[in-house]
């Protein structure tokens, strides 16, 4: 938990890189619609996203969707070419560029994704969405920025907004790209939304020095943002943020991917159950 | 680099922060006034404001100082962090206390930056777009050239290059008010003290410290309104690079600046009556306040297409631990601001060779220049092969300028009063006893039976003496006691 208290590796002038990762299963959002609508939340991320990028003039941000079955970029993408027509023309007097820019392409690019039905009725596990893929694809990505950056200027820090409960059979992966974020010291914020609690991203908030936090209120969903996942790894120096701190440590068997109490460990580091 | 970012951080901040409570409302009134302001805040204080300025919709929270303590651990840095931001944030009342100790987020302030974060209202504060398509659009690199030339204009004429223009009536003003400039014997004016300070910062801090003289003159000179003008700065600031705005859309005021900035070089207008303006890069990143990320970037334009003074933004400065110094350079400006503190060796085609001494950084020192911004000076203009190493100048010498400053401060002057002619060594031994016991001496001789106390020290120590005159007559007139010395006023020891 300590090991990412890093007062003497982060400037107050350093950039941040805030990659959101959103869970965009539709299957579980029109079940709890009734609290809190995909459509609402997103209209909560986006001023979430333009308060990110108003804290410093070079903050910068990515959006992925963690769907059913794909895991997409939102922000930014590589040839928005198809929506220079209304992003680059329009210039809206009444809203800074950077918002503006941002907030039409994850719109319109979320819009895209739910449009495209074929990956959705395609992929056998609609229960939980590629939380695995997605932050696969966060880690990539800022491992590309980080690279390209020589002073070492930008700070990353992943932030996942859950909703799926957790797949068993993401679970190996979902290490990997735990260990790679320690490796790298990149903090795993997540913000479950709806269901239950998930284990393997408590364990990834807990291991990378993230926070961890249930929404309680789902109307106040922007508050609990700005308060807990706002503050950037500077500032999280100096503040108490609020988070769990209880964290379950089960793992999922290799052979049948289900969740195990005890388990057993081969030598080639494997764990396995005895329902053989 | 930070000094300098630090530098002009404080300057504007201070210059908001002088401004009255309603002067304040009046400009929280725009929100991209809004938006530049919280970026001036520091880091905690932003996260603050953050914090508490979507809570009112949920329910009306009433909040005191130490309610907010409880957000920050409980460690001396961070309750020292916390205490700057509660501070800097009331003074630029964003967020007071009221009456009954709880925090208020002002009004005005709140609804702009909620209008500004989530795109509300109909303000048109960042700025107005040309509904026609413009027909020849200047590109990136044009504009880029244009606040190049126009900006190096006004510090060619600082330094006195030949061949250029007379500047306009504005720039003058400013020049000479902020004492940059004043005029010399036939009339000439000639670059100041200051003057050579203000070339030493980098771009964006120079185009702040002029727009902050130029807020000064608009106000009592020309009878504009302090809020509109700083409104139309930070405006600026929001807007696109590359893209045109309506001129229509300005105030008349704002118009009348306009015309002073594109002088500057902050804007472009095709020409005087044009109905559009683009804005350049030194408008875009004024309220960045990383102005090494902005002259990287107008390097990285510039240097491709201009010749003469492209490599000015871009570090081109290398220094060897030997104090030899290569800038690759053909500007003149650059070169001039050089010789301040270097002793010009060679000049090449591409560059020029100089030498860091004692002497020529004395010289510098002389001037007024402290060694901090010949140091800031050679850091944020590095060349990029010199900004890889850690730490980037050779410690060797910024110890030995830093040093070289200390050498000047080796003489302490303090006013004084001298005690001299006293008839025997007894007596002097004993004034002097008294006088070392209560702490006034700055300098005693035996030999010439002389000392000096400190200003406080004279009225008490002549008293003593004429105290123990005045016992030894007493008790029998015999000698006359110790004569006092003429104090003598202002004479320098060396401690």
């Amino acid at each position: 938990m300590n090991a990412l208290k890093d007062t003497a590796t982060v400037n107050e002038d350093d950039a941040n890189l805030l990659v959101l990762i959103i869970d965009t299963n539709p299957l579980i959002w029109t079940k709890s619609a009734k609290s809190l609508s995909l459509k609402e939340a997103l209209r909560h991320l986006l001023v979430f996203i333009n308060a990110h990028l108003a804290l410093k003039h070079d903050n910068e941000v990515a959006v992925i969707a963690s769907h059913i079955g794909v895991s997409k970029f939102l922000y930014p993408i590589p040839n928005p070419s198809r929506l220079s027509e209304n992003t680059d023309q329009a210039v809206d007097s009444n809203l800074y560029q950077r918002f503006k820019v941002v907030n039409d392409q994850v719109i319109s690019n979320m819009k895209d994704l739910f449009e495209d039905v074929s990956t959705l009725n395609s992929y056998p596990d609609k229960a939980s969405s590629m939380i695995a893929g997605a932050l696969s694809m966060a880690l990539c990505y800022t491992n590309r920025i980080m690279r390209a950056d020589e002073i070492g200027h930008i700070k990353p820090r992943i932030l996942i907004i859950s909703i799926s409960p957790d797949s068993p059979y993401q679970y190996i992966s979902i290490m990997n790209c735990i260990f790679s974020a320690q490796k790298l010291g990149i903090p795993i914020d997540v913000c479950k939304v709806h269901s239950e609690e998930t284990v393997f991203l408590k364990q990834a908030a807990h291991l990378t020095g993230g926070r961890y936090l249930k929404l309680q209120i789902p109307q106040g969903f922007l508050q609990f943002l700005m308060i807990t996942f706002l503050p950037d790894r500077f500032t999280r120096n100096y503040q108490c943020l609020p988070g769990e701190e209880k964290v379950d440590f089960s793992a999922s068997c290799f052979c049948h991917k289900k969740m195990i109490d005890i388990g057993f460990l081969s030598s080639i580091r494997t764990v396995f159950n005895l329902q053989i | 680099m930070p000094t300098a970012v630090t530098h002009f951080k404080t300057n504007i901040y201070e210059c908001l922060e002088a401004l009255p409570k309603p002067t304040l409302d009046q400009l929280y009134k725009e929100p991209a006034t809004c938006l530049a302001i919280f970026r001036l805040l520091p880091p905690l204080a932003r996260q603050l404001v953050m914090s508490l300025l979507f809570t009112q919709p949920i329910s009306p929270v009433n909040l005191t100082q130490s309610d907010l303590r409880l957000w920050v651990k409980n460690e001396e840095e961070a309750l020292a962090k916390f205490h700057e931001a509660l501070d800097k944030l009331s003074k630029l009342s964003i967020m007071t206390t009221d009456s009954s100790g709880y925090i208020q987020i002002n009004s005005s302030f709140r609804e702009r930056f909620q209008d500004c974060l989530t795109g509300g209202g109909d303000h048109q504060s960042f700025g107005v777009s040309c509904e026609r398509p413009a027909k020849d659009k200047p590109d990136i690199a044009f504009l880029d050239r244009h606040a190049m030339k126009q900006w190096e204009e006004i510090l060619h004429f600082m330094v006195g290059t030949e061949s250029t223009r007379q500047p306009s009536a504005a720039v003058l003003k400013v020049v000479t008010r902020a004492k940059l400039m004043k005029e010399g014997k036939d009339k000439q004016l000639m670059i100041t003290n200051k003057g050579f300070q203000f070339l030493l910062q980098d771009v964006n801090t120079q185009v702040w410290a002029f727009l902050i003289q130029y807020l000064d003159i608009a106000d009592e000179l020309l009878h504009m309104n302090v809020v509109e003008v700083l409104n139309f700065f930070f405006m600026l600031g929001s807007l696109e690079l590359g893209m045109d705005y309506s001129v229509e859309a300005l105030t008349p005021t704002q118009k009348q600046l306009l015309d002073d900035l594109a002088n500057f070089g902050l804007a472009y207008r095709r020409k005087k009556g044009s109905s559009r303006y683009y804005p350049t890069r030194l408008a875009t990143t004024l309220t960045s306040g990383n102005s090494a990320v902005v002259s990287s970037a107008v390097s990285s334009s510039t240097s491709t297409t201009t010749g003469d003074d492209g490599a000015t933004e871009q570090g081109f400065i290398i220094v060897e631990t030997n104090y030899k110094l290569y800038a690759y350079t053909e500007s003149k400006l650059q070169i001039s601001v050089l010789r301040l503190f270097c002793e010009l060796q060679t000049r090449f085609a591409n560059m020029v060779y100089a030498l860091i001494t004692r002497d020529s950084v004395r010289k510098a020192l002389k001037h007024g220049i402290t060694a901090n911004q010949i140091i800031s000076y050679l850091t944020s203009h590095a060349h990029p092969q010199m900004k890889k190493q850690t730490p980037l100048l050779p410690p060797t010498v910024v110890d030995q300028i830093r040093l070289w400053e200390m050498e000047r401060n080796r003489l302490v002057a303090t006013e004084c009063h001298l005690y001299k002619e006293f008839r025997n060594q007894g007596d002097y031994e004993m004034v002097l006893r008294h006088a070392t016991n209560l702490g006034f001496v700055i300098w005693s001789n035996a030999k010439k039976r002389m000392f000096s106390v400190t200003e406080e020290g004279h009225e008490h120590v002549r008293n003593y003496i004429k105290k123990k005159i005045a016992q030894r007559k007493t008790n029998g007139g015999g000698e006359a006691g110790s004569g006092i010395g003429t104090p003598n006023n202002g004479s320098p020891s060396v401690r």
